[in-house]
């Protein structure tokens, strides 16, 4: 398989093109395993023995939980890039990245909250779990904040990469708070040894829920990875062509 | 190497006997917030020793973040960072000085005052003793992440808010663990398992910190 097109995507104009031709499809495909993954979580899969019709939240709630985590790091691996390799768009993935996973953070937690009152009896108990998750919102935007301050572009997301690298601590620390403290957040039903804790009718609308966020997410970034491209060049010529002819 | 460590120690300490007063600053806030806690509850409220350890840690916290602001800003401006940067000593080595430096002069101040703030909040004798030896154990933690959060925002005119938006955040387990020792002391339980892990962490902040300082150090430009 020809692999030039990698090395390639960090060429600012390749790369606005791509990001321009591959974002609708990632849509289409997040679309897909979204419509799925509500109609099986929401109507197909029976409801829980315990908890009710209640648990359906989780169809929300997991996935964000998931990706809150899986966008940190996606975020500490590209400051990583930044600060060896000085590359250009991973600075562009970095400032990019950071709002979609603060924002599903902010889901994660309202989503718990809601499910945390008829379940616990309670919006909110200051447990492992919960706090971690409530120091990754503050993280996320710590770096966000960062990276808005620098009036230099550039000098601002490496800025922000720093800081996102000392603050990935805090990612094992959220996936192992229920193993490590008694918490009374449950513990993980699906990435565990052995078969999922969940029935196939529950897991795989899940698993598509999970998927096609994550889809999303990536379409979503890669959209304002194109904005911020194009913002930073905003004096070249191939962007005014960019913008003459294609209308953006 | 070491030689220059030391120049580096010793220049802070002259630059904090030139400024004058400007060492208390820390201090006269520190007390200030413990002032504002107490005269915003009733008076001899009975939780209020419960809460004490909590906000020894924050005003300690906000106090040392504050105080550390213009560590790396002066330094930036003068031009004394890019001597650092050219000097053969290796950059991280300089960093864990300036950070040093910054626990000795901000942090051991505040320590020294700490144990009048927790009389004024009601603790007992005991759960003071272990409040303070955390303090002591987990400051250098707190100074690094604080040196690290004004390394980054050097270049700013003024870091204002957004230099505890970055730093608190990577604060907290200090926080959660430290307030914890005092607790567990007041309530008679083992309390050397959260002093260690306190501990830990800020051997953990030593190590790993003056790295991200130099690399923050070199954003400032050559």
């Amino acid at each position: 398989m020809n692999w030039s097109w990698f090395h390639k995507l960090g060429s600012p104009p390749y790369f606005d093109q791509r990001a321009r031709a591959w974002a609708p499809w990632l849509e289409l495909i997040a679309l897909a395993l979204v419509a799925y993954g509500l109609v099986g979580g929401l109507w197909l899969a029976p409801p829980d023995y315990q908890q009710g019709e209640v648990y359906r939240i989780i169809y929300v709630h997991v996935p964000a939980a998931w990706l809150s985590l899986a966008l940190y790091s996606a975020m500490a691996v590209s400051s990583v890039v930044v600060v060896v390799w000085r590359m250009k768009l991973a600075e562009s993935a970095l400032v990019c990245l950071a709002p979609v996973g603060a924002s599903f953070t902010a889901l994660a937690l309202a989503t718990g909250m809601i499910w945390g009152k008829p379940t616990w009896g309670a919006y909110w108990v200051w447990d492992a779990r919960l706090t971690s998750e409530l120091v990754l919102l503050f993280l996320y935007l710590g770096v966000i904040a960062l990276n808005n301050a620098m009036p230099d572009a550039r000098r601002g997301a490496r800025a922000a990469a720093l800081l996102a690298i000392v603050g990935w601590v805090n990612v094992p620390i959220v996936h192992y708070s229920v193993e490590w403290w008694n918490s009374l957040h449950q513990t993980a039903s699906i990435m565990r040894l052995g078969r999922p804790a969940l029935d196939a009718s529950m897991l795989w609308p899940l698993l598509a829920m999970a998927l096609g966020l994550s889809f999303f997410s990536a379409a979503n970034v890669l959209r304002r990875m194109r904005a911020e491209n194009l913002r930073r060049n905003a004096r070249q010529r191939w962007t005014r062509e960019q913008v003459e002819t294609a209308g953006v | 190497m070491t030689g220059a460590a030391l120049a580096i120690l010793q220049r802070e300490w002259l630059l904090t006997r030139q400024r004058g007063a400007a060492w208390m600053q820390p201090l006269v806030f520190f007390a200030v917030v413990i002032t504002a806690f107490v005269l915003g509850t009733e008076p001899g409220a009975p939780w209020l020793s419960a809460a004490a350890p909590a906000l020894i840690w924050v005003a300690l916290l906000l106090a040392l973040i504050i105080g550390s602001e213009r560590a790396f800003r002066d330094d930036a401006r003068s031009g004394f960072l890019q001597q650092m940067m050219r000097s053969p000593a290796p950059l991280p080595l300089l960093m864990l000085a300036k950070l040093a430096a910054q626990w000795l002069l901000v942090a051991i101040p505040l320590l020294l005052a700490a144990p009048l703030g927790m009389a004024a909040l009601d603790m007992s004798a005991r759960a003071m003793l272990s409040c303070w030896l955390a303090l002591l154990l987990g400051s250098p933690a707190l100074s690094a992440i604080a040196g690290l959060g004004a390394a980054l925002t050097a270049s700013l005119p003024r870091a204002g808010i957004l230099l505890p938006l970055c730093v608190l955040p990577l604060c907290l387990p200090v926080i959660i663990f430290g307030s914890g020792v005092a607790r567990a002391a007041d309530a008679g339980l083992d309390s050397a398992g959260a002093l260690y892990f306190v501990a830990s962490i800020s051997l953990l902040c030593l190590c790993g910190l003056p790295f991200a300082c130099s690399a923050a150090a070199k954003l400032q430009g050559p």
